[in-house]
């Protein structure tokens, strides 16, 4: 058995699960659908974080009852396809924050480059740290704790005399059922990283230690998402944000600045593409180590390329300038959390009615 | 083996993305301006302030003695980088661009957005550039902002942030505010107006005042050639008019970011000259086609030994000049369909969604509104009680 999964405690684990939301709530939202008719994205952001973890809640319940140490141990008893899915929405997560960065190296950092070779920069980076395993990734996003927070503060700090209270308005702008389609859209931002860590639990020293982190990691992940979220909803109009590739980023550059504040919006960038670079790590470690144990495969590291692999594709996929590809990424956007609900339902639904095996 | 295969792999990687181009990584001419204005044989003249990069060198104005103007005439930014890229020694980069000026011209024929869209970003200009509007011939302006002292035209920077919070006579816009201002009815954008020394005494859109503060109409000469002072008003993308610097103080005031300046108060056939202080921010509020705007100011008057009469009589005249002046600011801006005073920022609050606030096309009523402006002055060195020097 070569799983990579070691040894991680409480507090790498619920930076790894607090890290993959804040990426995840910030950097998977689909810009251009989201805002136009208004913002309720920081409403729904927060609503979508305390929904994933109500559910999340609910699974690990199941868990308990089947005395099942990982989410991979409930799919046994001819459930084992319910893992296509999961792996499939852990894949998207992965892919979605990083299709956002590439876009936006490619736009406002690297503007004379392609978007093809700096996909390539991201590869061997996420590729090093997948075969390196879950203790890897936990310890890299327990040390990437400070930069991912500086990074956040300084977001809010550089865009801070910007923030005008009439941006948020009108407020109730787009209307209700929109707000329930984003609070939807949002769980597969939140349902990710908790469900990763369910999946890597053995790891963590014991169920309870992997429940309080990532109820640990969701809340405070949810919690910058959300403050970020609310900051972009006082820097700009809905509509106006609707037109940019990379609000968050442009957020940092919406108030004049003087000398160090000129240059501080890369820097501010880079911070976030290292701390997403763990939090995509993450969901792809969780994706082949869930495929591994469904399959029975001993080795996580072919998998594990593979996934980083077919991330890779999926980033370059994204980017692909047909009328197809685009329908099917609003798709992934609006619809991906099916992937990660219904398994998930599922699961929970037979656990129900079926006897503490253990 | 295994590793050396990874070492051979992870060293070729880089060598993909195009690291090892034709352009070295320390050559570069960046420019620090950019002022665009209608061109002789083209629609755009497009005039650049170059500092070829050195040690020390920097958006700051670091470097001494290396700055150089160019221009070219093309159809758009892109072409006349184009035009450029053979007759410079080195690439052109704008990521220390600090400086928009566009001509009065391209100003008031709505061509502003038009050059900007698309270009900017590609070219990696930030969008907390700020920007100013010229009164005429760029290169003339620019050239009267170079001094021996300060080449990279660091001392124009510095004015707008000193006449900004001393006086009040401009206020500092970045890009991203003048984009929302142009796209959006919810305040309009009121830009810093450069023009050169010596030109015509011109009137604002208001009138009323014997010398307007106005860049270009200043009394001052100095080694700097170019002045700046007012405000560029601006209805939607189109520019309407120039405020003098008096009356950017009096917007400022309404818009809560004044902080302190100074006032020439009418005063039994002589003026008095006021120091004003901001205390709190104004209270705003938008009702049914009324917008009020209670300000409140602290002053200081220069000699007050000097004035003959009684705070009360003194406090009740500045209140009332300043309200007057408000009102008539407002009138006279909004006549030109200008939102300088932001009033849809306060009007966008009471609708419910976006639909409704299209629909009631706040630009179009703008003229409709009816301004209440209530100032009060409290006198902290008066006639009655004077500063003990």
């Amino acid at each position: 058995m070569n799983l990579r999964l070691g040894r991680f405690g409480r507090q790498e684990s619920a930076c790894a699960v607090g890290l993959a939301a804040l990426i995840s709530g910030i950097f998977s939202v689909n810009v251009s659908d989201t805002f136009a008719q208004g913002n309720v994205c920081y409403m729904a952001t927060a609503a979508g974080a305390l929904l994933a973890l109500l559910l999340l809640r609910l699974v690990d319940g199941a868990m308990v009852r089947q005395g099942a140490p990982e989410l991979s141990d409930l799919l046994a008893g001819g459930l084992k396809a319910l893992a296509l899915p999961l792996v499939a929405g852990l894949v998207l997560s992965a892919a979605l924050p990083l299709f956002r960065f590439t876009l936006v190296m490619e736009r406002y950092i690297f503007v004379e480059a392609d978007y093809v070779p700096i996909v390539l920069y991201l590869l061997p980076v996420l590729l090093l740290l997948v075969l390196r395993g879950m203790e890897c990734v936990g310890r890299m996003a327990k040390l990437l704790l400070l930069p991912g927070a500086l990074a956040w503060l300084l977001t809010l700090l550089l865009a801070s005399p910007a923030f005008a209270l009439y941006h948020l308005f009108p407020l109730f702008s787009p209307c209700f059922s929109t707000f329930l389609d984003q609070t939807g859209s949002a769980l597969l931002r939140f349902l990710a990283p908790g469900l990763s860590l369910l999946v890597a639990g053995r790891g963590c020293q014991g169920q309870g230690n992997a429940r309080k982190s990532v109820d640990l990691g969701l809340l405070l992940g949810g919690a910058g998402a959300f403050s970020l979220h609310l900051g972009l909803g006082l820097t700009f109009f809905g509509p106006d944000m609707a037109s940019l590739s990379a609000p968050v980023y442009c957020m940092t550059m919406a108030a004049r600045q003087e000398r160090l504040g000129l240059r501080l919006d890369m820097l501010v960038l880079f911070l976030w593409v290292a701390t997403g670079l763990v939090g995509a790590a993450f969901y792809l470690y969780a994706a082949a180590l869930l495929l591994c144990r469904t399959m029975a495969v001993e080795d996580l590291r072919p998998v594990g390329a593979l996934l980083v692999l077919l991330c890779m594709g999926l980033v370059l996929l994204f980017n692909f300038d047909s009328d197809e590809v685009l329908f099917a990424v609003r798709l992934v956007y609006r619809w991906g959390y099916l992937l990660l609900l219904v398994p998930l339902g599922l699961l929970w639904g037979r656990s129900l009615f079926l006897r503490r095996r253990v | 083996m295994k590793r050396i295969v990874v070492a051979f792999l992870l060293l070729v990687l880089p060598l993909s993305g195009g690291c090892l181009g034709g352009v070295p990584l320390d050559r570069y001419c960046y420019v620090l301006d950019l002022g665009v204005e209608r061109g002789d044989s083209m629609p755009y003249r497009f005039v650049f302030l170059l500092n070829e990069d050195t040690a020390g060198s920097g958006e700051d104005g670091g470097n001494r003695g290396e700055v150089s103007m160019v221009c070219a005439e093309e159809c758009s930014l892109f072409a006349a980088i184009d035009a450029l890229s053979g007759a410079l020694p080195a690439q052109l980069s704008f990521e220390r661009t600090t400086l928009l000026a566009f001509s009065r011209e391209l100003a008031e024929a709505g061509e502003m957005e038009a050059v900007m869209a698309g270009a900017l970003s590609r070219l990696k200009i930030r969008q907390n550039v700020r920007v100013i509007v010229v009164e005429e011939d760029m290169r003339g302006a620019f050239q009267g902002l170079v001094s021996e002292g300060d080449p990279s035209m660091n001392r124009l920077k510095t004015n707008v942030k000193l006449f900004e919070e001393n006086f009040g006579y401009v206020e500092d816009w970045g890009l991203s505010r003048v984009r929302e201002a142009f796209s959006n009815d919810t305040g309009d954008a009121l830009l810093p107006y450069a023009g050169l020394v010596g030109g015509p005494l011109q009137p604002d859109m208001v009138g009323g005042q014997v010398y307007p503060y106005l860049g270009g109409g200043l009394l001052g000469e100095g080694q700097i050639k170019t002045s700046l002072c007012g405000s560029a008003v601006f209805a939607g993308d189109r520019m309407a008019g120039v405020l003098s610097g008096q009356h950017t103080m009096l917007v400022l005031m309404a818009k809560g970011t004044f902080q302190t300046g100074h006032l020439r108060l009418p005063w039994k056939g002589t003026e008095l000259d006021m120091a004003l202080y901001v205390v709190g921010k104004p209270k705003r509020s938008w009702q049914a086609g009324t917008f009020t705007c209670e300000i409140t100011l602290e002053a200081d008057l220069e000699h007050p030994a000097q004035v003959e009469a009684d705070s009360e009589e003194l406090i009740a005249a500045a209140e009332s000049y300043l309200e007057e002046e408000l009102e008539q600011v407002f009138r006279a801006t909004a006549a030109a369909g200008a939102d300088v005073f932001s009033v849809g920022r306060d009007a966008i609050c009471t609708f419910y969604s976006w639909d409704s606030w299209r629909a009631y096309g706040f630009a179009r009523r703008l003229q409709e509104v009816e301004p209440v402006f209530r100032v009060k002055v409290k006198l902290s060195h008066s006639p009655k009680d004077p500063a003990l020097e």
